[in-house]
């Protein structure tokens, strides 16, 4: 499974030498991330009558949670530093993973063909919105005036 | 379901490789002097974009143009091809792109560049994902 990325541009090597380490955290943490949103994808269509609302409602929890979770791990690095293998465990891989734009994109234009311009675009704004203040609360930075996305 | 879940496990830790390994690349290549975004974000936004145009590829519906539907989404003739699909955009596509990455680069541009930085880069991901995407549901299709 490993073999093709092996040719992967790795320019230089010897600047991480824990890269095998690396990516078996990344592999791993990416397989239980998506995973993750694809239980939260079933979980809320089971739930919610609408698809374009359940996906909207999937969408939106699994990129704030992923965030707020992205924020705590960088703010606890920072203040704690950790083993070498968590940023890539947990960031690259199971937030990484766990959150998605492409999914994102794509619904977008889908609820702009069902549902019109402004709820796509209340549903984008609440996208960002809510993801860059998780982030923010999560990382434990000290609240800024004049915030903005 | 377990045959889901796998093809989801699978596709999501292929794509968030793939994403780590643009990361490396462009981070390898440094901060050029006077740049607009770092290497990291630039390495975000490749995955992003690259991201956005697969899934367009691979939703896109033969014999339509962009503007119809959504896509094949909801036609799936088969088991192995719901599995395929979910390996393809849930896994793959889902774990390449990355929501937080984005944020956490967005928060950090602000920081290190400026907010003229951070809002071009928030707009240029969101504008070159739609565009791109928009792009592999035409050609794909």
């Amino acid at each position: 499974m490993l073999g093709p990325m092996t040719s992967s541009p790795l320019p230089n090597p010897a600047a991480h030498p824990d890269t095998s380490l690396a990516i078996l955290s990344v592999v791993a943490g990416g397989a239980i991330g998506a995973s993750a949103r694809f239980a939260v994808e079933l979980a809320l269509a089971g739930g919610i009558a609408s698809p374009p609302l359940a996906a909207s409602l999937s969408l939106l929890v699994v990129n704030a949670a992923g965030s707020a979770g992205l924020g705590w791990l960088l703010g606890h690095l920072e203040r704690r530093g950790g083993a070498p293998w968590l940023r890539p465990f947990l960031g690259v891989g199971v937030f990484g993973g766990f959150t998605t734009f492409s999914g994102f994109a794509a619904h977008l234009r889908v609820l702009h063909l069902q549902a019109g311009a402004t709820a796509t675009s209340a549903f984008f704004v609440a996208s960002c919105l809510t993801a860059v203040l998780v982030f923010h609360a999560a990382s434990g930075a000290r609240p800024e005036t004049g915030e903005d996305a | 379901m377990i045959l889901d879940f796998a093809s989801v496990a699978i596709g999501g830790g292929l794509g968030a490789l793939a994403r780590f390994g643009l990361l490396r690349w462009a981070e390898g290549r440094g901060d050029r002097d006077g740049a607009r975004w770092d290497g990291t974000a630039r390495g975000t936004v490749l995955a992003n974009v690259i991201g956005c145009a697969v899934f367009g590829l691979w939703t896109a519906d033969p014999g339509a143009g962009a503007g119809a539907g959504a896509g094949k989404l909801s036609e799936f003739e088969s088991d192995v091809g719901f599995a395929l699909d979910l390996l393809v955009l849930t896994g793959f596509c889902g774990g390449l792109t990355t929501f937080s990455t984005a944020v956490a680069d967005g928060v950090r541009l602000r920081a290190v560049r400026s907010g003229a930085a951070s809002l071009g880069y928030a707009a240029a991901t969101c504008a070159a994902g739609l565009v791109v995407l928009w792009l592999g549901l035409r050609f794909g299709a």
